[in-house]
């Protein structure tokens, strides 16, 4: 089969999952809270006004349709990138996410890159009698670290870091005195555009513990993975051959080993990526960070069904998306199950 | 398998490793602190009394009136901390029996029938995975309200999956050996089949599911409450503590960190627990099912 054939392949089966979560978040949304016009609509005194502010409500919404009209406006609208008003403040949903999601991806992107180099350097000192005791230290720091979450350990890092030792900010992702204008959202590149620089460096100091804090939890995870699959990789044939060869010990490790140990590794970050963005959610409310996991927080709260249903559409995208660039990481380091 | 044997083998299945012991050990503490929760704690967990608000732990200036403490509110933490433990496990165990009550049944048909059936549940379950699931859970404790009870059906409507996918490929691979060709050629029904030749062989399976469920449960209960969507406000939890500590944790640390550790200590013994049942019953590591 040949690449094209390999990537519409992926393609429908990326479509055939964007359905049914869409069809599940749908659900969620619009179905399981019985009628959503009743939690938006406030009290009104008079009945006869509250009953047409209800009706009004209900047509804003698009509840008067059927129900699989309304799952496919809301298809349309996840395409478009339209998500009608944030109700409560009577602005545009889309732009508002827009302006969020890079602070989630902050977050995001830092961590899964430490996380992953992190956990696969340590899964390495095994291979190197030399610093056997590197290998010890690192499998009993993930042996209790795997029963620690994210959740904990940012509590304990404001604890120790924010409050008593105040050496790190506690909430925020820049200092208040700081008017970063927002042009693309990212804070490193906006002050590189602006010329603001001291942005970028209490910017570091704000993301510091909301990124050690979810790291900290994958690395656990990666490592363990990783570990265990370099065990058996390292027992190959092919690797004892290398080493007949007389290839150094770093080669065959980091070289030889690692890619065909990695695709195990892989795998789990692909169900991982899901974990990490629920954990993006608790870390930003912890924080304060203000990234669409607060904002779903928040919406959930004013009870804004067009901004949940925009949030949510969001995480669904994010996660097809990761989904399909994990699928294509695989064909680039195994090329066994490369266009299959 | 008479009773006496059955007691005997799960005893030996307990006690088989130094790990799954201490994660019993610890397990049964909390179960027993939690139902005399009323006898050992000395004040009433909900009872505030502003003149003793966030007095500090013993070794801290604190006094033995209050061993770890008062909050915000003055009301004792180690009372607290104590009564927390009866909600956080009910939640627990209704929340893995729920997700064990939906999601065994699915794995089992799913992996026993095959062919339509089990890719359904294998496309669920994928899609399921495949969205975080704190954003799932508080979408639905945000339709359903603020409630415990609420909390139970959330973990238990996202969590069935775990077990589900695990179930679905044991009883995927089991279904063709040779015993289950045997049971089937005799002429038993599929029920009979399930009951009396799969069950027993995934048990082992389900156990170490369930008890790394009720770790799971814990920590969501904390997480979600910490947000506040878990628990309501007014019943005492470990989230509850959390989170209204959280909102002064300028002011004193003491209030965050005992239910931090509660949760810890609990979570590390169940996973040290799940761990254990593994390794014991697993037939290739263990000598106590020979």
């Amino acid at each position: 089969m040949g690449f094209l054939a390999y990537a519409a392949k992926r393609a429908v089966s990326a479509l055939f999952s964007f359905f049914i979560i869409t069809i599940i978040a749908f659900v969620l949304v619009r179905v399981v809270p019985g009628d959503p016009a009743l939690l938006m609509v406030g009290s009104a005194v008079d009945p006869q006004e509250w009953f047409k502010e209800y009706q009004a409500m209900r047509k804003l919404l698009g509840l008067d349709r059927p129900i699989y009209e309304q799952y496919l406006i809301w298809l349309r609208d996840i395409v478009t990138g339209n998500f009608g008003t944030f109700y409560r403040f009577n602005a545009p949903v889309g732009p508002l996410i827009l302006e969020r999601l890079p602070a989630t991806l902050e977050i995001v992107i830092p961590t899964v890159i430490l996380a992953l180099l992190i956990g696969i350097i340590l899964s390495t000192p095994k291979f190197f009698p030399r610093i056997a005791w590197a290998d010890k230290v690192a499998s009993a720091f993930s042996f209790v670290g795997m029963s620690i979450s994210y959740f904990i350990w940012g509590i304990f890092f404001i604890i120790i870091f924010g409050v008593t030792l105040k050496i790190l900010p506690i909430s925020g992702r820049i200092d208040m005195g700081i008017a970063l204008p927002h042009i693309t959202g990212f804070v490193i590149i906006d002050s590189l555009l602006t010329g603001k620089l001291e942005a970028i460096g209490s910017f570091f100091k704000h993301l510091i513990m909301p990124v050690a804090a979810l790291t900290l939890y994958e690395i656990t995870l990666i490592h363990r993975i990783n570990r265990s699959s370099m065990l058996s990789v390292m027992q190959e044939d092919y690797i004892l051959m290398d080493r007949a060869k007389g290839l150094p010990q770093r080669h065959l490790v980091f070289v030889r080993g690692l890619r065909n140990a990695l695709i195990p590794t892989l795998t789990l970050l692909g169900v991982q990526f899901t974990v990490l963005l629920s954990g993006t959610v608790i870390i930003e409310k912890m924080f304060a960070w203000p990234g669409i996991g607060k904002l779903l927080v928040s919406a959930v709260t004013y009870r804004d069904l067009p901004l949940i249903q925009g949030i949510i559409a969001t995480y669904c995208i994010i996660v097809i998306v990761t989904n399909f660039i994990i699928d294509a990481l695989y064909g680039k380091i195994n090329p066994r199950i490369r266009y299959i | 398998m008479e009773k006496k044997r059955l007691l005997k083998l799960i005893f030996r299945i307990i006690t088989g490793n130094r790990r799954g012991l201490f994660g019993f050990t610890i397990l049964f503490i909390y179960i027993i602190i939690a139902l005399a929760a009323p006898l050992l704690s000395p004040y009433d967990p909900l009872e505030t009394d502003m003149d003793n608000a966030y007095l500090p732990p013993i070794g801290l200036g604190g006094t033995l009136d209050h061993p770890l403490g008062t909050d915000g509110l003055g009301r004792d933490i180690f009372s607290r901390l104590i009564h927390s433990a009866r909600i956080d496990l009910v939640i627990a165990f209704l929340a893995a029996t729920g997700a064990a009550a939906v999601g065994i049944p699915a794995g089992i048909f799913a992996g026993y029938l095959g062919g339509k059936v089990n890719r359904a549940v294998q496309a669920l379950t994928d899609a399921w995975l495949s969205f975080p699931h704190v954003v799932f859970a508080i979408v639905l404790i945000a339709a359903l309200g603020v409630r415990w009870i609420n909390l139970v059906i959330a973990i238990t409507v996202i969590d069935w999956t775990r077990f589900a996918r695990v179930v679905r490929g044991e009883v995927f691979s089991i279904r063709e050996r040779e015993f289950i060709k045997v049971a089937e050629t005799m002429g038993l029904s599929s029920m009979l089949v399930i009951a009396s030749e799969i069950m027993p062989n995934i048990l082992p399976t389900i156990l170490v599911i369930y008890t790394l469920e009720l770790g799971i449960a814990i920590s969501v209960e904390a997480l979600m409450s910490f947000v506040g969507l878990g628990v309501e406000p007014a019943i005492v939890s470990w989230g509850n503590m959390i989170a209204e500590g959280m909102s002064y944790i300028r002011t004193c640390w003491w209030p965050v960190v005992f239910p931090v550790i509660a949760i810890m200590i609990i979570v590390m013994g169940l996973n040290a627990l799940g761990d254990g049942l593994r390794e014991v019953t697993d037939p290739r590591t263990s000598s106590v099912l020979r």
